[in-house]
């Protein structure tokens, strides 16, 4: 689009001369339904003028529109994800969209999963033209920030960009160029671009996961995976629902329904939060906890189960690593290799009650045949360095669980022992118990041993494995030909999956010789990819080489019971190839989906120390983020009625979902698959303009530079102009939604998965999918007996690995919050708000004006009136770090000594532009840090340390007092 | 389409002229521009325009029309910063609905407007129904062809109405409140004074066109 129009000069210089119909934005003629081009009638041929009575003739029209195409919404919003909308196009607009409600009933036992939405997609076609909106390609005019701009043009843009790669490629190296996606990519079809940009470049992708707090560190270590959740439905068939650690109300407004509807069918709600939010109002018990501490309520809550003996004993025997043994003299699991020199490192022994022997635990199949482990006592092993005197895994907890009386942590938990007794005993006489919890304590400094207590209770009692049960860590089911793609080799691409199938192949065969379980296989695939380094921690990225090390690594400032600094911990995990370190500084970061310099705790300090270091930052999006506005370069991205896409889903809601191009994009903007199309086409041109023709990749190999756009787009077979076909040829070779095309699901909107596929994210969920059964996950463990990806085969609930016990976490702990920030009274949460997804309707005139329209701090009544604070004031939070000014909202249903700010706000929205994220320190826990063990070891999204937020010590004062 | 000379078309057709000259002047600025509104011509070309509209704009209308800061680089960063880009979107867009409560009404009404009259907004500029230029457009087209038109027949009346009304329910109901957002920025007296310029035209023709429409 060229805004400017054409005849300016005539017209400037035309006030006597004869006057000429000058037409721009306007054309006379005839629309077609289908599409937004008119033609102009001949030249003379003005058309009749209609009789013009008064505005009241248009209204009628209202109610009319040229087409309704399928749509949805690309943005995370995860746990609620997937919902189909039709979109009301007219004129080449979109002026509403409505849901669908087209979703089939699973079984007629439960409830169906009409409608799905919410408020922020319902407004969407109003935020997809909002003023936000980017409408041509931007090349920063002032200082970074600034806001000063000059417009350029996308070729102008890109071939800046190409040449700048080109020579960064070629004498930096490609490991100086970093990926930035957050939370926007759809993964499902196009965002294929990216993986295959950064694949085919031999680039840097930061794993934003663990950096979001997503990373679920207590499900990767009890689990050896983050990825499995059941079906919201499936919840149907739960008679006790536990909502702890999510607020699901807020958060996943399509699925709440089901928890309702639930309670309908005899199942009892409870929620576990220290604030009476909204997802409380709907329970039937609340357990009030204090911030912090929900490791010690679970500790509790097991300490009643097994001393009552409520706990589940064939369960534990099978399925986790209670009955393994551990030797006493070096508290570690007996190993084969105790036993003798040639014995594996990674086979464990149980005692058989039955034959009273010391025996192997199985290791290809979980079941116990005639085997009769014990739980408890003490026996002797003769091992290579003697008699040595060995234990099951379950009489230390049982001693360990001692200290955890609902008596003596009440005063910390905040929550009355009787409470404590009631529920223990009903999660272990539930027929069926489920925790909904969402990604809440990976944003605690301890969350590793939240997660690992709260699978803890649900294991005691066997609540895994039946309809309604189960612990949902986190949810992921995608296309999986989508993750295979962005490395396939350039061919056609059904050629490409067979080729890739064949490379992998006798990898396979070798691991299931092995005894392991195809999950098992693509778990280590998935790590040992990690381990190349093309894909690496953003969490890491920020404290080496973001500028944050000054707040990321300030643990030990914190935390007393640390002997050792984060940076001597991080040093012995790059040593002994624990985890992945960044080293290389950037030279070029595309921001393409994300928002880190909104999302990163402490951004402020990458903005001082990263970016006058940083030569390019580039962004692609549909608005001005903070991100964009430091950048060099911002590209308008197409929305997401402006494009043809399929997202990735959850089991939770199991469809693949579509979105289609109802209209064209505005102005400018493109789908980001025709960003990387546009990137790889200007750099193959300009590498050979300047007869670049190779470059050094990160392994010493020489790559060719001259024809990354042939491989980009698999020989030129799709390409920015016909994006359409690779989605189709995608869904062709996908295997996990048969009978699916990408014609189909543009007409219907979305298809339901039929099987998880060969993806080593959505095999976690281990479990088969049936048309008409609700989904239950890890049901390949419980009933097929298929072992679990751990070291030792079981959820694992003992760690010896070294830094656990200097750590003193070898079995789940509770350990106190240590105040992050300073000795300061208040303790600040967080949580995904009811009226945005990420910041991407944060600035929204409709859902700001449900709110208070700026961001607030939401502090109990009695904190208020502390500190002579009126509702609606505005106050100045401070602590050691940083300190941010904003609106008090006084509420009752925060508890005292807790503050809350909700989810995402843009630091524009506040004074001078620090948000609250400026006063949280994030520092990273050195236990997150722990690898080399069996599958404790950094993957893709998981295993590597985390950004936490939660339980931030702040002080709030009246501005101005 | 044909050209009009017509003596009694004058004032339509200078009417018509300043819509198009102000759709083109408020699209965005390039070096021709710049350089049209430096040394005056743009000045010049409003004020030959003017003398012949039926009506008087108030004295001094097109002061400060001149001033558009030294270089095109920053003349073109503040219409940036003005209108298009902007931290939670720019502080004064030139899209009518956004200050007019509900946009998507806006829109919808605006393209109702078009195509009434067989007008659609172009495929190829993308550009919305509510943009200060599409609007501008709908005026010098209405006002094009009234200006064809002999000043006392029937069509020159439904054109007048529908010119009232669309002013009315667009361009001066939103347009003041984008000048009061531009008093308030700190920018060089250009976009401030065309917004006043148009404002006042707005006005006078609304009451012209709403004198004859309705008589």
């Amino acid at each position: 689009m060229n805004r400017t129009i054409s005849r300016r000069t005539f017209l400037l210089g035309a006030g006597a001369g004869a006057l000429t119909l000058s037409l721009s934005q306007l054309h006379l003629g005839c629309q077609s339904p289908e599409t937004t081009v008119a033609t102009a009638p001949e030249t003379g041929a003005a058309p009749a003028l209609p009789e013009y009575r008064g505005w009241e003739d248009l209204y009628h029209q209202r109610w009319t529109w040229d087409r309704v195409a399928k749509g949805t919404h690309l943005v995370n919003c995860w746990y609620q994800r997937t919902c189909n909308w039709n979109v009301y196009v007219k004129e080449g607009l979109v002026f509403r969209e409505e849901q669908a409600s087209t979703y089939p009933q699973t079984n007629s036992s439960v409830p169906d999963y009409n409608p799905r939405g919410c408020q922020k997609g319902a407004c969407y076609s109003h935020r997809m033209y909002d003023p936000d909106r980017l409408h041509y390609p931007l090349k920063r005019a002032g200082n970074r920030g600034e806001g000063k701009w000059s417009r350029v043009s996308w070729d102008e843009a890109l071939t800046d960009i190409a040449d700048r790669m080109i020579d960064t490629l070629t004498t930096k190296g490609p490991g100086s160029i970093y990926w930035e996606f957050g939370t926007a990519l759809t993964n499902g079809g196009h965002g294929v671009g990216l993986m295959r940009s950064s694949h085919i470049l031999d680039t840097i992708t930061l794993d934003a996961n663990s950096e979001i707090g997503d990373h679920h560190p207590g499900a990767a270590v009890t689990c050896g995976k983050i990825c499995f959740a059941s079906s919201a439905d499936d919840c149907f068939y739960s008679d006790l629902i536990l909502i702890w650690g999510g607020n699901p109300v807020y958060t996943q407004i399509p699925n709440a329904h089901f928890f309702n509807e639930s309670r309908y069918n005899g199942a009892q709600i409870v929620t576990i939060a220290p604030d009476y939010n909204a997802s409380t109002v709907h329970a039937d018990l609340w357990l009030p906890v204090n911030v912090g501490t929900d490791a010690a309520l679970g500790l509790a809550m097991a300490q009643v189960m097994v001393s009552e003996g409520l706990h589940n004993e064939e369960f534990i025997r099978e399925q986790t690593d209670m009955p393994f043994l551990l030797r006493r003299d070096t508290r570690r699991f007996l190993r084969a290799s105790d036993l003798g020199a040639k014995g594996a490192e990674d086979e464990f022994f149980v005692y058989d009650t039955a034959s009273k022997r010391v025996r192997p635990a199985p290791r290809t199949t979980l079941a116990l045949e005639k085997l009769r482990p014990a739980l408890d006592g003490e026996y002797t092993v003769d091992t290579k360095d003697g008699p040595v005197t060995v234990t099951p895994v379950f009489t230390l907890l049982r001693t360990h669980l001692e200290k955890y009386t609902p008596e003596s942590t009440a005063e910390l938990t905040g929550v009355p022992p009787k409470l404590v007794r009631r529920l223990a005993r009903q999660i272990a006489g539930a027929r069926a118990a489920t925790i909904l919890t969402q990604s809440n304590f990976s944003k605690f400094y301890h969350g590793v041993e939240m997660e690992r207590v709260q699978i803890l209770v649900l294991a005691l009692c066997g609540q895994f494995g039946r309809k309604g049960s189960g612990f949902n860590a986190f949810p992921w089911l995608t296309i999986e030909a989508s993750e295979a793609a962005g490395v396939a080799p350039s061919m056609p691409l059904k050629l490409a999956m067979i080729t890739l199938g064949a490379q992998a192949a006798p990898g396979l065969l070798k691991s299931k010789w092995k005894g392991e379980t195809t999950e098992m296989f693509l778990g280590r695939a998935a790590r040992e990819e990690y381990a190349k380094g093309g894909f690496i921690s953003s969490t890491l990225f920020a404290h080496q080489l973001g500028g944050l090390s000054s707040i990321t690594g300030s643990a030990k400032q914190w935390d007393p019971t640390l002997k050792r600094d984060f940076d001597a911990h991080l040093r012995e995990a790059e040593e002994k190839g624990w985890q992945l370190v960044p080293k290389v500084a950037p030279e070029i970061l595309f921001e393409v989906g994300g928002n880190f310099l909104r999302r990163w705790r402490g951004y402020d300090r990458a903005i001082d120390n990263l970016l006058p270091k940083l030569p390019l930052l580039v962004t692609v999006d549909w608005r001005l983020s903070a991100t964009a506005l430091h950048s060099d370069y911002v590209f308008p991205a197409a929305a997401w009625y402006e494009r043809d896409d399929i997202t990735w889903a959850t089991p939770i809601a199991p469809f693949a979902q579509a979105t289609t191009a109802a209209t064209e994009p505005l102005a400018e903007s493109k789908p980001d698959w025709v960003f990387h199309c546009l990137l790889m086409k200007k750099l193959q041109e300009r590498a050979r303009a300047r007869g670049v023709k190779t470059f050094t990749d990160r392994a010493g190999e020489t790559r060719r530079l001259d024809d990354v756009y042939d491989r980009f787009t698999f020989g030129n077979r799709y390409t920015e102009e016909n994006g359409e076909d690779f989605l189709e040829a995608l869904l062709e070779v996908n295997t996990n939604l048969k009978g699916t095309t990408w014609k189909s699901l543009k007409r219907d909107g979305f298809a339901r998965f039929t099987s998880l596929g060969m993806s080593p994210v959505n095999i976690g969920n281990a479990t088969d999918i049936a048309p008409d059964e609700t989904i239950t996950a890890n049901t390949w463990h419980t009933e097929k007996k298929q072992p679990w990806p751990t070291l030792t085969r079981r959820m694992q609930f003992y760690i010896d690995h070294d830094l656990y016990f200097e750590l003193g976490e070898e079995l789940p702990v509770h350990k106190d919050d240590p105040a992050i920030g300073g000795q300061y009274p208040l303790q600040m949460t967080g949580g995904h708000t009811r009226w945005s997804i990420h910041a991407s309707w944060r600035a929204s005139p409709h859902l700001l004006r449900l709110q208070r329209g700026e961001p607030v701090i939401f502090m109990s009544r009695q904190d208020a009136e502390a500190r002579g604070i009126e509702d609606g004031e505005q106050v100045r939070a401070h602590n050691d770090v940083g300190s941010f000014e904003l609106q008090a909202k006084v509420s009752p249903a925060v508890r005292p000594g807790q503050v809350v700010v909700y989810h995402a706000w843009e630091p524009f929205q506040f004074k001078e532009w620090r948000s609250h994220q400026v006063a949280i320190p994030s520092p990273m826990n050195p236990i997150q840090l722990a690898g080399g063990y069996g599958h404790i070891q950094p993957s893709m999204i998981f295993g590597e340390p985390g950004f936490n937020d939660r339980g931030t010590r702040l002080e709030v004062e009246r501005v101005g007092a | 389409m044909p050209q009009t000379g017509s003596e009694g078309a004058q004032g339509a057709g200078a009417r018509s002229r300043l819509y198009a000259v102000l759709a083109s002047v408020f699209a965005f600025p390039d070096q021709e521009l710049h350089s049209a509104v430096r040394d005056g011509a743009l000045s010049r070309s409003l004020a030959e325009v003017c003398a012949v509209l039926p009506y008087d704009l108030p004295a001094g209308a097109t002061a400060g029309l001149a001033d558009a800061g030294a270089s095109y680089a920053d003349f073109e960063s503040e219409y940036i910063r003005l209108f298009d880009v902007g931290a939670g979107g720019p502080p004064c867009p030139l899209y009518g609905g956004v200050y007019q409560g509900d946009r998507m009404k806006v829109m919808e009404d605006a393209t109702r407007f078009y195509n009434f009259f067989e007008l659609h907004v172009s495929a190829d500029m993308r550009e919305l129904p509510d943009h200060i230029t599409t609007e501008l457009e709908f005026l010098h087209y209405l006002t094009f062809r009234e200006s064809e038109l002999p000043p006392d027949g029937p069509e020159t009346a439904w054109l007048r109405r529908a010119e009232r009304d669309f002013l009315e329910r667009h361009l001066c109901r939103w347009v003041p409140k984008l000048a009061e957002r531009l008093a308030k920025q700190q920018t060089c007296a250009f976009y401030p004074a065309l917004v006043e310029f148009a404002q006042a035209f707005f006005t006078a023709d609304r009451a012209y066109a709403k004198a004859i429409g309705d008589g």
